[in-house]
């Protein structure tokens, strides 16, 4: 072969080479660029999400009702897992029973399906690691103050491909104090909307202010791309985009710790002496609608709510109604006082009946055979067909109605808090021949617990409807107000200030000496309240219980200038029955030790000509007897 | 042409100092270059050193906090007192003075006795 013929052949061969170096290096670079850019991209380049912390709940004077415990998950790399050797210098595999007894100590306790406790054990840690998986989490959530102990003993036995994640716990430092408005934070298990199996798990604020304020609480989570060396350790500096993480907001509410402390107390002995089914009491500042204390029976630990049935985690104040019973005729008598040509006064006379009234299908009691009373007589003695014939002077049922919507009956409130249901309010257009008779006296009409307390307030304020109020304000870490929450007007003048000040009067003469709650006073000061006693409907019976009631008390003081409105609701006790289950005797005396107790915290002066004359009160009741 | 050639130096002194400072030049800027990315590295690491012990004292100072609350929350109050650990002494109502009331007989100007 000559040279020019061999010349040639290289030259092809170069050219051919060439060319299809050439095209392979057109393809790599332009139809699957974007393939092999993402794919380095993804060796080099990494995303670290940046948590955000779970803001705090905080009651009005700061001090804290929830807050995050940090805590570490431990990790183990098995891929990585060795110790270093001292003769050779280098690292050397270590074997898993030496790092599961090294770890197991430090790990804390493990809940076996039964529900007890027993200390992580060498084969718990052991079961844990999967050969040469990178990423075996050990155990979760073990306190800070272990693995610091852990890392230094690590440290001192060099081995490595042991670390930690951050974690954390949600703590509640006063536990069962105001458990059903702080609520809690946990795992909520998300189910697919058609096949109904389980898709997911999201932490987030199951109950209580914790859910209704999980926007707030939670924040937003960031993210920072860097960049990684060849052993995949971060370089620091090259980093690239990032976005800060933006930390929850804490939640500021107008519960008075110490307050709430009282309520607790009073209401814990009460149910020990009484063991209702359930019970309530709220206690609310009237002028703004401010809540200054709220608890429930039964109730859970936050801090353990696997542990807590579900009927001892519904807040009654707000997701339970009951028929109100005899706290309703205030609400009858003021709306018939705030009709001017009714000229219906305090001491318009109004004739009982004797104590018994028919109506088409039916008839109604009083629970002794009153004649005539005044109109402040008939709230001081409870009369039941006194409330009725007060309600019917208003002629329509629609203006009756419209009355009873007025103080907020049949709606809900609007509190901050989940689960509020409105009661039941049916329209006139509903009603049977037996509704007029029934519902000026608290019956046919269901309510919550802070739809009445609210109700009550209209007379304790000057006759406006303030919406209840639980979230004073949100805050950042810093203690800047983020958002404020002012008082809120629902309605203006559902009462005129003359009708508020002359339901005062009479609801005062409610606690006097004629009244059903003499148990309610409190010395050195004037009380205004209206007790509340209703049958429980039995549905084995198919009738009202003549044995289980649901008793209340709802009342404020000082009456001449309201500081507080507090509301004592006890149902179905299973040591008292029958007659003694009643409004005046057990929730007024409840509600008696709970307002001289709070009157004291809340700083509010005794009046020493009060004291007094409550002392003499006292002793004439003993010399009667009663 | 045959004049410059005339005068054309045996050793190209010029020329040769001319490289060696664009060597020295370029020498230093690489050292320099290398310097500073050094540096950014060591920055960076001190960075993510500083970060890291701030997110463990922020931490730390989180879990005291938290220990603080628990400790000094009502319910564990209570139980120290019951258990003896706090020792708290009745105050006798006749030492108890109401800020309302003073301020109230302060501006009656009877002052308290």
């Amino acid at each position: 072969v000559s040279l020019t013929s061999r010349a040639c052949l290289a030259t092809y061969g170069m050219a051919a080479l060439f060319t299809t170096l050439s095209a392979r290096l057109y393809y790599l670079a332009g139809p699957r660029h974007e393939y092999y850019s993402a794919l380095a991209q993804s060796v080099y380049e990494g995303k670290q999400v940046l948590p955000a912390r779970r803001g705090a709940i905080l009651d009005i004077h700061g001090s804290v009702l929830a807050r995050n415990q940090p805590q570490r998950d431990i990790i183990i790399d098995d891929t990585v897992l060795a110790e270093y050797d001292e003769k050779t210098k280098r690292a050397k595999p270590v074997d898993h029973a030496k790092v599961a007894a090294l770890l197991a100590p430090f790990l804390g306790e493990i809940i076996e399906p039964d529900g007890k406790k027993r200390p992580v054990t060498e084969d718990d840690v052991l079961k844990r690691i999967v050969k040469d998986r990178r990423y075996c989490v050990i155990k979760r959530k073990i306190p800070e103050d272990n693995w610091t102990q852990l890392a230094a003993a690590l440290e001192k036995a060099k081995i490595r491909g042991v670390t930690s994640e951050q974690n954390f716990d949600r703590v509640y430092p006063a536990g069962k104090l105001l458990c059903h408005v702080v609520g809690f934070y946990g795992c909520e298990t998300k189910t697919d909307p058609i096949t109904k199996k389980e898709v997911g798990r999201d932490f987030k604020g199951i109950d209580g202010i914790e859910r209704s304020m999980e926007n707030w609480l939670a924040g937003q989570e960031g993210w920072r791309y860097y960049q990684k060396n060849g052993s995949g350790t971060e370089m620091a500096s090259y980093r690239g985009e990032e976005r800060a993480p933006r930390h929850g907001s804490n939640v500021r509410l107008t519960v008075d710790l110490n307050i709430q402390q009282i309520v607790e107390e009073e209401l814990e002995k009460a149910c020990r002496e009484l063991r209702p089914k359930k019970a309530t009491v709220i206690i609310m500042d009237p002028s703004t609608g401010a809540i200054l204390a709220m608890a429930n029976r039964p109730c859970y630990d936050p801090n353990l709510p696997g542990e807590a049935k579900p009927e001892m985690r519904d807040n009654h104040a707000v997701a339970s109604f009951y028929e109100p019973g005899s706290t309703f005729k205030a609400i009858s008598a003021a709306g018939v006082l705030n009709t001017p040509d009714l000229h219906t006064t305090l001491d318009s006379k109004i004739f009982c009946e004797n104590g018994i009234i028919s109506y088409p299908g039916g008839k109604v009691k009083d629970h002794h055979a009153y004649g005539w009373l005044t109109v402040s007589e008939i709230i001081a003695k409870s009369s039941n067909i006194g409330a009725i014939k007060l309600a019917r002077s208003l002629k329509t049922q629609d203006r009756f109605y419209s009355l009873v919507r007025s103080f907020g009956f049949g709606t809900r409130t609007g509190i901050a808090l989940p689960s509020e249901t409105p009661g039941m309010l049916a329209p006139p257009s509903k009603w049977t021949p037996g509704t007029m008779y029934h519902m000026p006296f608290g019956h046919e009409v269901t309510a919550t617990p802070l739809q009445v307390i609210t109700a009550t307030c209209v007379f304790a304020n000057g006759g406006k409807l303030m919406m209840p109020k639980i979230v004073r304000d949100i805050t950042d870490d810093a203690g800047h107000v983020l958002v404020d929450y002012p008082p809120q007007v629902v309605r203006e003048n559902v009462i005129t200030e003359k009708v508020a000040r002359d339901m005062t009067t009479a609801l005062e003469k409610v606690t006097s000496k004629i009244g059903t709650a003499i148990r309610a006073r409190v010395p050195g000061f004037r009380v205004a309240g209206k007790t509340g006693t209703t049958q429980i409907f039995d549905h084995a019976l198919g009738r009202y219980s003549t044995e289980d009631h649901t008793v209340s008390f709802v009342g404020y003081l000082p009456a001449e200038a309201p500081k507080f409105c507090c509301l004592v609701m006890i149902e179905d006790s299973a040591t008292v029955n029958g007659a003694k289950d009643a409004g005046g005797l057990l929730a007024a005396p409840v509600f008696s030790k709970i307002a001289e107790r709070t009157a004291r915290q809340l700083g509010l002066e005794p009046d020493p000509a009060l004291v007094a004359e409550e002392m003499e009160f006292r002793k004439n009741l003993a010399k009667e007897g009663r | 042409m045959s004049n410059k050639r005339r005068h054309a130096q045996a050793f190209p002194l010029t020329a040769t100092l001319i490289g060696l400072a664009v060597a020295a030049c370029l020498t230093i800027f690489a050292i320099k270059a290398l310097t500073v990315k050094y540096q950014v590295i060591q920055g960076g690491d001190k960075l993510k050193r500083l970060e890291k012990e701030l997110a463990e004292l922020t931490i730390k100072n989180e879990d005291f906090q938290t220990e603080k609350d628990r400790l000094t929350s009502p319910p564990a109050l209570i139980k120290a007192m019951e258990s003896g650990l706090i020792a708290l002494q009745k105050i006798d109502d006749k030492f108890v003075v109401t800020i309302g009331r003073e301020k109230k007989l302060a501006a009656a100007g009877e002052g308290v006795k």
